[in-house]
């Protein structure tokens, strides 16, 4: 019988079951950042522990770190990521200080130096870890805790569970992203559909998808109740890992890609269950309320359901109310789900020949100094300087608002992240629409939610009311 | 908490009523600048309970410091994987968690925090949160599968080998990760790539 990629990478991985249906993984790649990681050196400080595998293991901070590429100005951030940097180089950890060239989300460096690749196990003390899984790696968020027993070990115990296959099918709609059709998938399956499942994304859809969007949709399998989502590793993936400075070279080279080639999911492999959707005719999609299933598509209206009214309270619509022309003062892009280069540069075609609308604030914060670097070489600094949109230093910023980047008061953000819940980005009453970069773009110019579609080429923005 | 030999744990109750209470709610991301886990206790539920003492109402998790089993319904702990969220709970008092259902993430991280999560049904776990409202006391039996209350009997599910790890206290995934290092040389020889 046949075996999935999940399946095949347990396996090789699996040091010892540790109790019915738990394994201890071997960790391949362990990725480690500042909000999760100074409790657990403390763990191994205190029993005289150091790290078990420094060269599996790669640091940087991203959370607290500001983008408006002024000195700290919070102190206890800033101790953090003095903690993180002296605990890495104390341990032989390499570590991407603030600025540095490889720094970043931690979600968009791993694979951009070709640290993350098919068929490892990626750990990290973050939710999102799941991006990772774009590789054909299972990639899975741990706690403190866990990132503890990970340094001591390389390991971790895990339950190992059944495979959901999501086949998605059709060819995307113009002005329809890999963000529309998570969303989609969310609103359809509930938040807790995935809960004691990993999640195999494949289908037609899948594999025209480039491998930066196919990041966007691991990455936010957990909020489907997921901790695992990834795709099988195919010449595109090969592809974007070459080269890269991590990546393996010359006749390691070839028995890489022999070894990523087999562990795909074999032809006759048996999943747990599944699923299919056809995207052919998805649309825009936008998050309304303080969950990610809490999703419509852009022509559609915030839904009158018993059971929501805490939801449609908190975030000031009234049941039937079109989420169209709802009026938004803040524009975030960027995060570990929508950070990346193609995320700027489909957001840039929309903001191109256009201004943001007044009183609108803009963030548009780059993953990584990469992905920065890209944007000037592109020129989309002066698409985005000339249509009054800010772009800033890269970081996880807005998308949980643990630097400066906050919502004050009930502020709406037409934001690229990935959670809305109640006081997510800064503000304890602030309100969070998700979408997609583009989505984000128009909503910018629009000075309110718009459908993207009417605001790509060959529209007219009337269309798009 | 093991007052008697056929009692796992035994005290009051809160319920939290409501489905995908997520992890910004348990704790808001703002209060994650910190360094250590020292007083976290303070900011669990932290904006909940400020804006609901804005409606001059007590939110369930103020002032319930000493209930040490809480009630939730489906999907509890949903979102992050940051472990501040169990263990402010736990460090606010809370030892068992009965729900509808967890998130994985949530439920991996809380036995490492000291929570043992188990589940029940959408009725008993109805019944436990009115109990809970009438300060009932709980007792859990050492296998951790029958909860009662004066007029109240649920089965509760959980992992027996977590639930009997939680009664043993011994729950030390690093000492048993570094114990098992002999092992992770061996099937590290067999990864390909680590060779590369």
């Amino acid at each position: 019988m046949g075996k999935t990629l999940y399946d095949k990478v347990i396996d090789l991985h699996a040091v010892e079951e540790v109790s019915a249906g738990r394994v201890r993984l071997f960790v391949g790649l362990h990725l480690v950042h500042e909000a999760t990681s100074a409790p657990a050196f403390a763990m191994l400080k205190e029993r005289g522990l150091v790290p078990a595998h420094p060269d599996r293991t790669f640091a940087v901070t991203d959370h607290v770190i500001p983008t408006d590429g002024k000195p700290w100005s919070d102190p206890v951030g800033q101790a953090m990521e003095e903690s993180l940097r002296a605990n890495s180089l104390g341990a032989g950890i390499r570590y991407a200080g603030p600025g540095s060239e490889e720094s970043g989300v931690v979600h968009v460096i791993g694979p951009e130096l070709g640290l993350t690749q098919p068929g490892m196990t990626v750990a990290c003390g973050d939710s999102h870890t799941s991006t990772h899984g774009a590789f054909g790696a299972v990639a899975f968020g741990v706690g403190t805790t866990q990132v503890a027993e990970i340094l001591a070990s390389q390991t971790v115990v895990v339950p190992r569970l059944p495979v959901r296959q999501v086949r998605l099918e059709g060819r995307l709609p113009r002005g329809v992203y890999a963000k529309d059709v998570i969303l989609h998938v969310i609103h359809e399956m509930g938040a807790k559909a995935g809960a004691g499942w990993a999640y195999e994304f494949s289908g037609s859809a899948v594999e025209q998808m480039s491998m930066e969007e196919r990041m966007t949709l691991c990455n936010m399998a957990v909020e489907a109740g997921a901790r695992y989502g990834y795709v099988n590793p195919d010449k595109k993936t090969i592809a974007y890992i070459k080269g890269r400075r991590y990546a393996p070279q010359n006749k390691e080279w070839d028995k890489a890609v022999a070894f990523w080639e087999s562990i795909r999911s074999d032809s006759d492999a048996v999943f747990g269950d599944v699923v299919q959707f056809n995207v052919s005719n998805m649309e825009p999609a936008v998050t309304w309320g303080i969950l990610p299933e809490h999703a419509v598509p852009v022509t559609g209206a915030v839904p009158a359901d018993e059971g929501l009214e805490e939801a449609r309270a908190y975030m000031g619509f009234q049941a039937g109310a079109p989420v169209r022309g709802t009026v938004i003062n803040t524009a975030f892009i960027g995060s570990c789900t929508n950070g990346r280069i193609s995320d700027f540069e489909e957001a840039a075609k929309i903001l191109k020949g256009r201004r943001v609308a007044p009183g609108v604030r803009t963030l548009a914060v780059p993953g990584s100094e990469r992905v920065l670097k890209q944007i000037r070489e592109r020129g989309l600094d002066k698409v985005f300087a000339d249509a009054g949109f800010e772009l800033r230093k890269p970081g996880c910023s807005m998308c949980l608002a643990m630097n400066n980047d906050k919502l004050t008061g009930t502020e709406t953000a037409a934001s690229s992240s990935n959670r809305n819940f109640k006081g997510r980005q800064g503000s304890p009453t602030g309100r969070t629409l998700l979408m997609s970069p583009a989505m984000v773009a128009a909503a910018a110019v629009a000075g309110r939610v718009v459908d993207v579609r009417g605001y790509l080429e060959g529209g007219n923005n009337e269309n798009a009311e | 908490m093991k007052t008697q030999n056929e009692t796992l744990v035994q005290g009051t109750g809160t319920a939290l009523r409501g489905d995908n209470v997520d992890t910004d709610r348990i704790y808001p991301a703002r209060f994650m600048k910190r360094l250590t886990f020292e007083g976290i206790e303070e900011f669990a539920f932290y904006d909940e309970r400020r804006a609901a003492a804005d409606r001059g109402e007590k939110h369930p998790m103020e002032g319930a410091g000493a209930s040490v089993f809480l009630f939730v319904n489906r999907n509890f702990g949903c979102g992050s994987s940051r472990e501040h969220a169990p263990q402010s709970l736990y460090r606010s008092g809370v030892r068992v968690i009965v729900g509808e259902s967890f998130a994985d993430i949530f439920k991996g991280n809380a036995v490492n925090a000291g929570i043992l999560c188990l589940t029940a049904d959408h009725d008993s776990v109805a019944a436990c949160q009115d109990a809970a409202d009438q300060g009932a006391v709980f007792t859990l039996d050492c296998a951790g599968t029958g909860l009662t209350a004066p007029s109240l009997a649920v089965r509760v599910e959980g992992d027996p080998v977590l639930t009997a790890k939680f009664a043993s206290g011994a729950l030390d995934p690093v000492s048993e990760g570094v114990a098992a290092l002999g092992l992770v040389k061996r099937q590290s020889e067999r990864i390909p790539y680590l060779s590369w």
